[in-house]
């Protein structure tokens, strides 16, 4: 069942079972076109770097080398994919991520259980996703302002609460969680799909994701639907929030130490996936598994061009360009 | 296969990655098989991951790199981080060429973790590795199975000592320097300027501002700190790229006195230097960091044992030696050694 609300105006099309839909007028549906784009995109790249390069690029090795890369970038996705469903966006899950990984490292510093600093990390999120989700819902103030506030306001507390310096975090439980793999996935991909598979499940199986949808895609007649705008908008922003807050556990995971620099390529990844997945900037419609594949993609495309041994400059200019590309596949969709 | 529902395309998308990945599991990287007699130099490939490339102290240590890749006639791949602040791009890198059957590799880290576990897993597979310039943590490699052979570099709290005891004579204790860092919570930032203030101890110090490593943040703090404290005479910033903004702001604010040092030795900066416009360099010769890091490599590779610590040569360069610096560049004007020429078999 896929619900949709169409972002255009009072018809609101009728939740209908996909067996109802014949597949000559599914393939019509634009929206489903933009949905699945991305998907077409991976294949392609795929390929083509798998004919690129063929010893090289499809070994266990590297696929793994891949999913690692993209468990991080693909969490941040996910929340800010249900900002954007809003029509609102979240430009601070760089930094809050950054907040997170710091106020872990405080928390192991201080020599506090493991799940503790986790969930320090966590609360952390949480707290800078309500206040964004405050600031816009209650106060009114755009997206874009408040959370580029928060974005200076939490690198500049992980400034301060780090004192700037780095804390190494050397744990075997983190090592372990960080290196493993069950098959060529590592666990750090594991946790990123059972996430998606619960953003999937709340965006298309509960009232609250259709609520996400329909605010984003006219808040005016949610509101006269009865869905409370506020609480909606409040949630999205705590939902990115919180997922900044796992995300910077794994990294800090990963990288073995909680950095208190902001990796603002995280943001502008997290972005480009969420359009690139077929999830409108305007809001109202879109999935979880789109931008999730998009993540991967991006990620993708770098370790490709690596591969291949593109220089360095060149790879700058093709993952623009990339993302052009697809971005129009994605919008002539529409 | 009619009346494909979008739930079966989407299965049919996750089966599709899914055959491909069990196909990649059919596949194995190359294995290089090290060992056995000296491997001859046009088969050896070796790997250097840098911090980012926009920045000509790394351009320069790439330059050092190829010039001994081509001396010994070896293959190099040299990769970036995509931007000198992204520490997870990096490990993204190394990880990428982690499976690609390299020999040896040649890394600069952005912090002292954040390619340790890469690092770790380049270990496991018995490929030696030369750490130069920036070290990794000894204490988390160890807990990744990881293990340097070779750091090749300057201590970069001697390197800011030198320039700390230049200043101090130049001078006289009496007086106030400003000090500029580069990215905040950086070890070779934060290194060069407790180095400095070693060397320069007596001293009167305002800051350390962060000004990221950027020319024009740290024009911006120059001038903030020349506002709040018209007494300074004297600046020190963690990297050239920033003094030279230093530079634009005293020379904007017609305060001709204030001496303005940097660390790097990068070819603008001397030129900066022999007009008068910068005082001093603790120049690092990243190009020879780059020539003896590949050199390591190519000794590691070919199974021989390197010495674990060399010291790459760091001078300050101030007005009487730029001239030399200049001619002599990329090269240092004075010699120094190098103990790995002599262990390459040919």
């Amino acid at each position: 069942m896929t619900p949709s609300v169409s972002g255009s105006g009072v018809t609101v099309q009728t939740v209908t079972p996909d067996t109802a839909i014949p597949w000559r007028i599914r393939l019509k549906d634009p929206y489903f076109w933009a949905n699945w784009t991305v998907v077409a995109a991976f294949i392609v790249f795929f390929a083509l770097f798998v004919a690129l390069e063929p010893g090289n690029f499809l070994t266990a090795f590297n696929v793994n080398s891949i999913l690692t890369a993209a468990a991080v970038p693909a969490i941040l996705t996910l929340g800010q994919a249900f900002v954007i469903m809003t029509a609102g966006i979240d430009l601070s899950n760089a930094a809050v991520l950054t907040l997170g990984a710091v106020s872990f490292g405080l928390g192991f510093a201080n020599g506090y259980p493991l799940v503790v600093c986790m969930l320090m990390a966590i609360v952390a999120g949480l707290i800078a996703g309500l206040i964004n989700g405050i600031l816009v819902a209650i106060f009114k103030i755009a997206d874009f302002i408040v959370t580029l506030g928060m974005l200076s306001l939490a690198g500049g507390v992980a400034l301060v609460i780090s004192d700037a310096r780095p804390v190494q975090v050397i744990d075997p439980f983190l090592a372990r969680m960080a290196i493993n793999s069950i098959w060529v996935v590592p666990i750090l991909m594991i946790i990123a799909l059972v996430l998606l598979v619960i953003a999937q499940f709340v965006l298309t199986q509960t009232r609250f994701g259709t609520y996400v949808l329909a605010t984003g895609g006219d808040s005016g007649v949610a509101r006269a639907m009865g869905v409370n705008i506020k609480k909606i908008k409040i949630s999205v922003y705590a939902i990115s929030g919180t997922l900044a807050g796992v995300a910077a556990i794994l990294t800090v995971a990963r990288i073995g130490s909680a950095e208190p620099a902001v990796n603002t390529t995280f943001l502008l990844n997290s972005v480009a996936a969420v359009v690139l997945g077929g999830v409108s900037l305007f809001g109202g419609r879109g999935n979880m598994i789109g931008p999730f594949v998009g993540a991967i993609l991006l990620m993708m495309i770098v370790n490709g061009l690596t591969v291949a041994g593109v220089p360095q400059y060149y790879q700058y200019i093709a993952v623009g360009v990339i993302i052009f590309l697809s971005a129009i596949l994605v919008r002539n969709a529409k | 296969m009619r009346h494909l529902r979008s739930r079966h395309v989407g299965a049919l998308a996750v089966l599709a990655s899914g055959a491909l990945v069990l196909a990649a599991c059919g596949g194995s990287s190359d294995d290089n098989g090290g060992g056995g007699d000296a491997k001859p130099l046009s088969e050896i490939k070796v790997a250097g991951v840098v911090k980012g490339l926009d920045n000509p102290f790394f351009i320069t240590i790439k330059d050092g790199m190829e010039a001994a890749a081509a001396e010994y006639g070896i293959q190099l791949t040299v990769e970036a981080a995509p931007g000198l602040n992204d520490e997870t791009g990096q490990a993204n890198k190394l990880d990428t060429l982690a499976g690609q059957g390299f020999d040896c590799f040649v890394v600069i880290p952005i912090s002292s973790n954040n390619l340790t576990q890469g690092l770790g897993k380049i270990s496991q597979q018995g490929i030696p590795i030369v750490n130069i310039d920036s070290p990794v943590d000894p204490a988390g490699l160890e807990a990744a199975g990881g293990k340097i052979n070779a750091f090749v570099g300057t201590d970069n709290t001697a390197a800011g000592a030198k320039g700390g005891a230049v200043m101090k004579e130049v001078l006289g204790e009496d007086a106030t320097v400003g000090l500029v860092a580069g990215l905040a919570g950086n070890v070779t930032s934060n290194e060069r300027i407790d180095g400095f203030q070693e060397g320069a101890a007596g001293m009167t110090f305002d800051g350390p501002i962060n000004a990221d490593w950027d020319t024009t943040k740290a024009l911006d703090a120059a001038n903030a700190m020349l506002a709040s404290n018209p007494d300074i005479s004297g600046f020190f910033a963690a990297n050239d790229q920033m003094a030279q903004g230093i530079a634009q702001a005293v020379e904007q604010a017609g305060r001709s006195d204030i001496r303005v040092m940097g660390v790097d030795g990068i070819e603008a900066i001397l030129a900066d230097i022999a007009a008068g416009k910068v005082y001093g360099s603790v120049s690092q010769y990243p190009y020879v960091m780059g020539l003896l890091g590949v050199e390591a490599c190519i000794v590691a590779a070919q199974g021989g044992t390197v010495p674990e610590f060399v010291e790459s040569p760091a001078v300050v360069i101030t007005p009487d030696n730029v001239d030399k610096a200049i001619a002599d560049f990329p090269l240092p004007p004075e010699a120094y050694e190098n103990p790995f020429a002599t262990l390459i078999q040919r």
